[in-house]
């Protein structure tokens, strides 16, 4: 025993040396082999493909282990694996080896993973009719918001009117719009179009009048004495101020966005992420729902990905 | 050479409810190629010269010349140093020297503005920081890209508002030093120096003003051709340093901005 013990802690010291492999590192791999076993495990319900589940669980793998490879952080990166075999694990025991679970409320992972390879097509193609709502309504915000923002932030006279206004606006929750702006632009299309220019535009020109306000009056004196025309005022001066401010509030305003998306897709859509969930809830399909559910995480965090790419690779300055 | 004059100026700005008059019947010639110094407490109406001289203010009453002009606006024939964070942060040091090139004299391409920003940086001593950002250098490399960035508008009259204030006293000393080099080196410039400091003054200037809130209270000519680095050791230069020093002792300070 005494033996064993040192061994350990030799080896707990090795590890602390090498750095790569840490316990976090092990347990989580630990963990994927037993998500593994617990699929290959024959149990009270039999699915009819485990294929897909499989591919999902090694698709999980490979991106941990490219995040554990290139980020820093690992630990973390080791704990956020090992918590989501967890969940694999407990849905997996759960609702196909035992059968504990609610057969028709709680679907089993296998179906749940197929419908991606079952429907491919309808999902596409409601990721589209939401991808292209999504940015006809949040790119017309964006740039109206800052171009308005920018006069309305520059002009005091100006501020002092339409601040308040934004101020008082900007927190009435866009999506109370949905109903009446279907009924009034008669098509959902355009009302849920509406629906997010109206959730971003308001916080959107905020932020901008408070930026352009926010100026250092040295600044815009340093570039008064230089002569510049307004264009280049705007052009040089202006805009490449604002810009990081623009990009780093997408990182809230996107995701929000597409919460005022889905929630307006539920109401009265034809296509879409949130109808496609909304209708087979309808239809009592819980296997394609939590697919769909499963689907508006992956796309949200995707679309956070490339904002925080976009951050990284172009901003490059700070006050 | 621009000569600039001050006729009978006042100026007021209204403070939320009040007006405050923070300069009152003030006249001042200041001559061609004339390095001055305005002296005096915080809140004294210095910096509000200044302002009046780059056209970024408008007097009340009263009109400010420049060669026999009255000042309309900002314009490149003036450049200006501020204390601190007038360099544009979105851009490097060397594209701000860039842009103040290109911006103040359009025939000059781009490969030769940059080549020009290129020595100008090199002359104030960060040719090393070019490629970096306002917020990687320190307050004394700031000064200096700030201070190239005025030479590259190459106006006649450079205004300075306190342009060492933040830094520290070594390094303040330095850039004292390089500006007068630079100084003797672009003869003919007409330059205005903000200061509360007298041995900055004393170093620096041709002509120094002192002003008490609203007023100039006295001036005080150098003498030319003096040895700056030794201010201390000549008689004269005391002299004036002391009488300085009383004044400030005797006036108030001033209304802050």
């Amino acid at each position: 025993m005494a033996d064993l013990a040192e061994t350990q802690q030799e080896l707990a010291k090795r590890e602390k040396h090498e750095r790569l492999v840490k316990p976090s590192f092990i347990i989580a791999n630990v963990l994927f082999v037993a998500t593994l076993i617990a699929i290959a495990v024959p149990g009270k319900v039999v699915p009819k493909s485990s294929a897909e589940f499989y591919a999902a669980v090694v698709l999980v793998e490979c991106l941990f282990l490219w995040r554990y490879l290139a980020g820093g952080r690992k630990r973390s990166t080791c704990n956020i694996a090992s918590v989501m075999w967890v969940l694999f694990i407990a849905w997996e025991v759960a609702a196909t080896d035992l059968k504990v679970t609610h057969p028709v409320l709680v679907p089993i992972p296998e179906n749940v993973f197929a419908v991606y390879t079952r429907i491919p097509d309808e999902l596409a193609r409601n990721v589209v009719s939401s991808m292209t709502l999504l940015c006809e309504g949040f790119l017309t915000s964006l740039v109206i918001a800052t171009i308005v923002g920018l006069f309305v932030g520059w002009l005091p006279k100006v501020r002092e009117t339409v601040f308040p206004i934004a101020k008082v606006l900007a927190p009435v929750p866009a999506i109370v719009f949905t109903p009446y702006l279907v009924m009034l632009l008669h098509s959902f299309r355009a009302a849920a179009v509406m629906v997010i220019f109206l959730g971003i535009l308001w916080p959107t020109l905020m932020n901008t009048i408070l930026r352009v306000q926010g100026l250092d009056r040295r600044i815009v004196d340093s570039a008064k004495m230089m002569g510049l025309s307004t264009p280049t005022m705007i052009f040089r001066v202006l805009l490449p101020y604002l810009y990081p401010t623009i990009v780093t509030g997408l990182k809230v305003q996107l995701p929000a966005a597409m919460l005022m998306l889905v929630m307006a897709e539920m109401y009265g859509a034809s296509s879409g992420l949130g109808y496609f969930v909304i209708n087979y809830t309808n239809y009592g399909n819980y296997t394609n729902v939590v697919a769909g559910i499963i689907m508006v995480g992956i796309v949200v965090t995707i679309l956070d990905c490339l904002v925080s790419l976009l951050i990284r690779k172009t901003v490059k300055w700070s006050e | 050479m621009p000569s600039i004059s001050f006729k009978g100026v006042d100026y007021a700005y209204v403070d939320a409810t009040e007006t405050y008059l923070a300069l009152e019947d003030v006249s001042l010639e200041i001559r061609d190629g004339e390095f001055l110094c305005l002296v005096g407490h915080s809140g004294c109406g210095k910096s509000t010269m200044l302002n009046l001289i780059a056209g970024l203010e408008h007097p009340t009453r009263g009109e400010i010349l420049i060669d026999g002009a009255p000042v309309e606006g900002p314009g490149p024939d003036r450049s200006i140093v501020f204390q601190n964070y007038s360099l544009f942060p979105w851009q490097t040091a060397l594209k701000n020297v860039v842009f103040a090139l290109r911006q103040t004299n359009k025939q000059v391409g781009k490969a030769e503005a940059e080549a020009r920003a290129r020595e100008l940086l090199e002359q104030v001593g960060v040719a090393d920081a070019a490629s970096r950002y306002p917020s990687q250098l320190s307050g004394g490399m700031r000064q200096r890209v700030a201070i190239a960035r005025a030479l590259a508008i190459d106006a006649p009259i450079m205004l300075l508002d306190e342009p060492f204030g933040a830094l520290d006293p070594m390094i303040r000393r330095r850039l004292q030093d390089m500006l007068l080099q630079l100084w003797e080196g672009s003869c003919c410039k007409t330059a205005v120096f903000v200061t509360h400091d007298i041995d900055e003054a004393l170093i620096l200037a041709d002509r120094i003003v002192f002003m008490e809130p609203k007023h100039i209270v006295k001036t005080f000519d150098l003498p030319a051709g003096r040895d700056r680095t030794a201010t201390e050791d000549d008689p004269a230069m005391r002299a004036i340093k002391e009488e300085v020093l009383e004044l400030f002792e005797a006036t108030e300070t001033g209304r802050e901005d």
